[in-house]
């Protein structure tokens, strides 16, 4: 069991996401966007980030940019929707740990996130 | 000038007056023709603008229904798992997901039609495209009790991306196989031919005709204008997509759908729907023009020259 980041701008999206999680046993904590998760991460950092690609503002490949100027191992699973392979891809490329495509389930997202852990 | 002279001449201008006459009634023919062409294109390519614009919006929608979905899909998700020991309550939870799940199924329609369609244009021929597609559906021509054959007449050669094709044939197929449930003939007719014919452009190319026939009730007359728009269906369930997106398909090799007369007869009765896809043999909207356009086609009747152009500007 870990510590997770959860990164989305979207509330709902946000708490369900981490609620699953949650409930598989993990210490959840949430950021609603690119700097929060900075602010997260600098005060407490997380085994694993869980992030959307798609946010306002700072944006998902941005945010992993930031990440790896201070912690070159820390893993960051994308969600991403569909259509966004390409996306998802460069994030690979650029050191994503792994994405997860939505709609996806809670045990498909937990299976990502623990494989980081 | 004598008499034998006169009429000389005036056989001569009689003969010039019914050539110039014939002449006459030939062109006019042939520009009604060409002008029913054009009117014909230009309906293709204003049906392709609007299926464009409309996809672009029906994406923006389905982005934004996808996000609260999944959440409601991720918390029934929860919920089943807390209501497991009481049946009533997991058969309401089991139904607001099976709802979730078919309404992604809608928004997942909608984002594959509204998706960019790049085209990776290949050397491939009719049959590969109709192996692909007939190994695609197998399963459901096997389920539904459906004989299907291929003809392909000639080599019926062309540049296409055969993956993008194969699934807009696979869809077709597919939507046959619905149509046929209750009929007492279950066939299914895939046929390939080489034809040319004219493009939004006005010009003759080279196509490939695809043809997809089948044994069921058909499509009525006024239904045949709409059956390429999205959303537009005749089954109850489904997104009406299904030829939108093969319209896409087609679209984007530079390619015309059509709905056509079917061929078939059973007990000297028509019956069936034939939809015909046609593909250029070259992939490329900017091919070479092999034919002439309206304006050419009609100067070249004239026997026009440079001059006859200059003045036709």
């Amino acid at each position: 069991m870990g510590r997770i980041l959860v990164v989305d701008d979207k509330e709902l999206m946000r708490d369900s996401v981490a609620a699953i999680l949650s409930r598989k046993g993990h210490t959840v904590v949430t950021a609603a966007d690119g700097s929060a998760a900075l602010a997260r991460i600098a005060d407490k950092r997380p085994e694993c980030i869980v992030t959307d690609l798609q946010m306002p503002g700072m944006n998902g490949l941005e945010l992993l940019e930031q990440i790896r100027k201070i912690d070159a191992e820390l893993p960051v699973v994308f969600m991403t929707a569909f259509g966004s392979v390409e996306t998802a891809v460069e994030a690979m490329k650029k050191g994503a740990f792994d994405y997860v495509t939505k709609p996806f389930s809670g045990d498909e997202l937990a299976i990502s996130a623990e494989r980081a852990l | 000038m004598g008499n034998a002279d006169f009429a000389e001449f005036m056989r001569s201008f009689s003969e010039a007056t019914t050539r110039l006459q014939e002449t006459h009634a030939a062109l006019t023919s042939q520009v009604e023709r060409l002008q029913a062409e054009l009117a014909e294109a230009n309906e293709r390519l204003r049906r392709s603008r609007s299926l464009a614009a409309l996809g672009e919006m029906a994406a923006g929608i389905a982005h934004e229904i996808r996000n609260p979905l999944g959440a409601i899909a991720l918390n029934a998700e929860m919920l089943q798992q807390d209501v497991a020991d009481r049946p009533d309550s997991t058969a309401c939870v089991d139904k607001i997901r099976r709802a979730a799940d078919r309404l992604d199924r809608i928004v997942g329609d909608v984002l594959s039609f509204a998706r960019d369609t790049r085209v990776h244009a290949v050397p491939t021929t009719a049959r590969e495209i109709f192996d692909i597609a007939v190994a695609d559906c197998e399963g459901v021509l096997a389920k539904e009790s459906v004989a299907i054959r291929c003809e392909v007449d000639g080599a019926c050669e062309l540049g296409a991306d055969s993956a993008l094709v194969a699934q807009a044939v696979s869809n077709l197929v597919r939507n046959a196989v619905e149509a046929m449930r209750g009929a007492t003939v279950r066939e299914i007719t895939l046929a390939a031919r080489e034809a040319r014919l004219r493009t939004a452009d006005g010009i003759r190319r080279g196509f490939v005709v695809l043809s997809i026939e089948d044994t069921g009730p058909g499509i009525p007359a006024e239904a045949r204008e709409r059956i390429f728009n999205p959303f537009f269906t005749t089954r109850e369930e489904g997104t009406g997509l299904g030829l939108a997106i093969v319209h896409r398909i087609v679209d984007a090799h530079g390619g015309m759908t059509a709905c056509v007369d079917s061929t078939r007869r059973i007990d000297g009765k028509q019956v069936g729907a034939r939809l015909e896809l046609s593909l250029p043999l070259e992939h490329s909207r900017m091919a070479a023009a092999e034919g002439v356009s309206l304006g050419e086609a009609v100067r070249r009747r004239i026997g026009g020259s440079s001059h006859v152009h200059a003045n036709a500007g």
